[in-house]
């Protein structure tokens, strides 16, 4: 499911993030860039678990949108998501927000100017 | 607050044999369901969320390591069995296939030189050693792959 948001698009995948799943996230992400959706959000309330292949996807993601200029954000990350995201250290790069409307909140000043 | 270990006599055992396939992986999850619902009616309360989390995961990596490497594209697909163990106060998974061995990735002088941080792939290994107490794998004379991961756990006094 994808929607706009003040500008940011908010992706939200469901189910877990993992071999199977992954792949067609990240070409969801990088079609997104492609078609000049450079913001992204990746709200993740409905992903109860991800591995390193769906953190390969956003990380995936998250490329595509800064070499777009823009970045890509994650919002509602569960337990598991978060306890994945502190292992690996990527917690520092793909900082969860608890809200989606933080993540996009902090999108504000950069889709505005 | 002093720690508590799990009672010495405390053992549960779950054990799963399904096809080394991607759309079996919800089958490794179902187990590891079951196994903590028997490990928390042991202990008589919820296990500590980090801890399970830690665990879950490292099996679902191995899991999904070895769909994605024991039976390479092309050739037939082989069985993965699983056997979940509550043992002493450890938190035990234990997978074996018959499929070709494993080969720990080894440091690529011509690696892209792309930072770590976004490095799409290759944390599968890592996420499992800093979750878990212990990894390990062995090829055995009979062709055998067997992993085995280990997560000591801590019970706190209610």
């Amino acid at each position: 499911m994808v929607a706009l948001q003040h500008g940011a698009t908010v992706i939200r995948p469901s189910g877990r993030l993992d071999l199977l799943s992954a792949p067609d996230l990240k070409q969801q992400l990088v079609d997104a860039v492609a078609a000049g959706q450079r913001y992204l959000v990746v709200d993740l309330a409905e992903v109860p678990f991800i591995d390193s292949s769906g953190l390969g996807a956003l990380v995936g993601g998250l490329k595509a949108a800064r070499l777009a200029g823009g970045d890509l954000r994650i919002a509602r990350a569960s337990a598991q998501a978060r306890v994945v995201l502190e292992l690996t250290t990527l917690n520092r790069v793909l900082r969860p927000y608890d809200e989606v409307d933080d993540a996009v909140a902090d999108f504000t000043d950069r889709i505005s100017g | 607050m002093p720690l508590q270990t799990l009672p010495i006599a405390s053992v549960v055992d779950e054990s799963i044999t399904v096809p080394a396939d991607a759309e079996q992986l919800g089958a490794v999850h179902a187990a590891l369901d079951r196994f903590w619902q028997s490990v928390e009616r042991r202990l008589g309360r919820q296990a500590d969320l980090i801890e399970r989390l830690q665990f879950e995961t490292a099996v679902a990596e191995i899991g999904a390591n070895i769909v994605r490497y024991a039976y390479p594209n092309g050739g037939a697909r082989g069985a993965m069995r699983l056997r979940l163990r509550l043992i002493h106060c450890c938190a035990v998974a234990c997978f074996a296939d018959q499929g070709v061995a494993f080969l720990c990735p080894a440091d690529d002088e011509d690696a892209d030189d792309i930072a770590p941080a976004f490095a799409e792939s290759g944390r599968g290994l890592d996420i499992c050693r800093a979750g878990l107490s212990r990894l390990r794998y062995q090829r055995t004379s009979t062709g055998t792959n067997r992993w085995l991961l280990l997560k000591q756990l801590q019970v706190t006094p209610a």
